[in-house]
């Protein structure tokens, strides 16, 4: 599979294509990773963490244009999550210039990886576990995956984007009467 | 464009410079259209972290799935653990270090870093049976290649790899004889075979020894610096 055609199926939550990533860079980065500090289970749960920043970052878009290659760029996230780890043990001073392999993008996405939800978006996160699977489904092709109307309309098989659009506002309507109904 | 599409292609960044503006000055004017934003911006966040919980899920199961040697070590340590239980009340009283559970708990063979072993491909070198062995746990079997390889020449790598099989075999002092030879010499392999030697010098209730090579450990290398404070916490 080609870097062009892995995101893509990153993008459609193809969980081969996932499991493919994953198994395929896995040794190295763990080889990679023994330079540093860190416990096995934590270099294990990094790549676990980058790989899903990663597919994140497949699924907004963002390396739609990727230069890089895949696995450089993959790699660069989970150096940039060793380094943070590394820095929160205290156990060594970074003498390494970060600034010529992390570009802002994975900056910033490693570094909002990490946030916690607000107590705001906690409840929230409650009650959207309470709803049913259509309205995860449409919600989550919405908000997380940046589908307009139709797409949705035909992923779901819905017959027109009216239905979808006023399905939409429903499962909204129901979240935010449970949330500030309390 | 009415509110709500205002908002929706604002999350789907699809909004044109001109919606951009009275998007803004609604968003500074209007508290309910502010709330309403800020409403659907926490949805977004929600939803990516459901999504990430669940594919965090998967890999965990992939892990699970394709790495045996992580279980088999789990499960090694959860044997022994279960196995020490009985006779706890033995070395409660006896001592307060338990040098055997501790050599139990940090004892592994060191993984087989020079033959990379291709299930399927039949090769018949001495090296390639060795750590064939060697990997499939057939210690003694290994021990008599690790010596057949190390007669045509003596080999340091190759007499680390002997000297863990010994570990493995009960044959501590022997081991050690090894490890220490290894150790005349300044090489990369030093730190590893200082890490055997503490715990071989564990495994005869040498704690003064152990401690004194850990300590060493500690200051010179990174090499399992996790399991060696860990490891000299215990036997403080």
């Amino acid at each position: 599979m080609t870097d062009k055609a892995v995101i893509e199926a990153l993008k459609n939550r193809d969980q081969n294509a996932l499991k493919q990533i994953y198994s395929n860079n896995r040794l190295a980065f763990i080889g990679f990773a023994k330079k540093y500090p860190i416990a096995r289970e934590d270099v294990i749960d990094i790549y676990q963490d980058a790989i899903i920043a990663l597919r994140d970052n497949a699924v907004n878009g963002t390396i739609d244009d990727l230069k890089s290659e895949l696995k450089t760029y993959l790699f660069s996230i989970g150096k940039y999550m060793i380094y943070n780890k590394v820095k929160q043990q205290n156990k060594l001073h970074l003498v390494e210039d970060r600034s010529h392999f992390i570009n802002k993008e994975i900056e910033l996405s490693v570094n909002t990886y990490n946030n916690e939800l607000t107590d705001k978006q906690k409840q929230l996160q409650t009650a959207f576990k309470t709803l049913g699977q259509k309205c995860k489904d449409v919600l989550t092709l919405f908000y997380y995956r940046g589908f307009d109307l139709e797409e949705i309309m035909k992923e779901l098989n819905y017959n027109t984007k009216d239905v979808v659009k006023s399905q939409k506002s429903r499962c909204l309507k129901t979240l935010r009467d449970l949330i500030f109904k309390s | 464009m009415n509110k709500d599409e205002l908002i929706a292609n604002y999350i789907s960044k699809t909004l044109s410079l001109e919606a951009k503006k009275e998007f803004d000055h609604l968003l500074a004017t209007d508290s309910e259209f502010a709330k309403e934003v800020a409403f659907q911006n926490n949805l977004k966040a929600v939803i990516k972290k459901e999504e990430r919980k669940t594919v965090k899920q998967q890999l965990r199961n992939f892990e699970a799935e394709g790495n045996s040697s992580f279980n088999y070590r789990n499960w090694f340590v959860a044997a022994t653990v279960i196995a020490l239980l009985g006779l706890t009340s033995f070395w409660y009283f006896n001592s307060s270090i338990d040098a055997e559970k501790l050599y139990a708990e940090n004892f592994e063979p060191y993984r087989n870093v020079v033959q990379p072993i291709v299930r399927g491909e039949t090769k018949t070198d001495l090296k390639t049976k060795a750590f064939t062995a060697y990997e499939t746990k057939k210690y003694t079997e290994a021990l008599l290649y690790f010596n057949e390889l190390l007669k045509e020449n003596s080999d340091e790598t190759i007499a680390f790899y002997k000297a863990n099989v010994l570990l493995k075999l009960n044959k501590t002092e022997e081991a050690i004889t090894i490890l220490e030879n290894n150790l005349k010499t300044t090489d990369s392999l030093d730190a590893k075979n200082n890490w055997y030697l503490a715990l071989a010098h564990l495994r005869l209730n040498d704690i003064e020894n152990s401690k004194m090579i850990l300590n060493e450990l500690d200051t010179s290398t990174l090499f399992k610096n996790k399991e060696v404070r860990h490891l000299l916490k215990q036997l403080d």
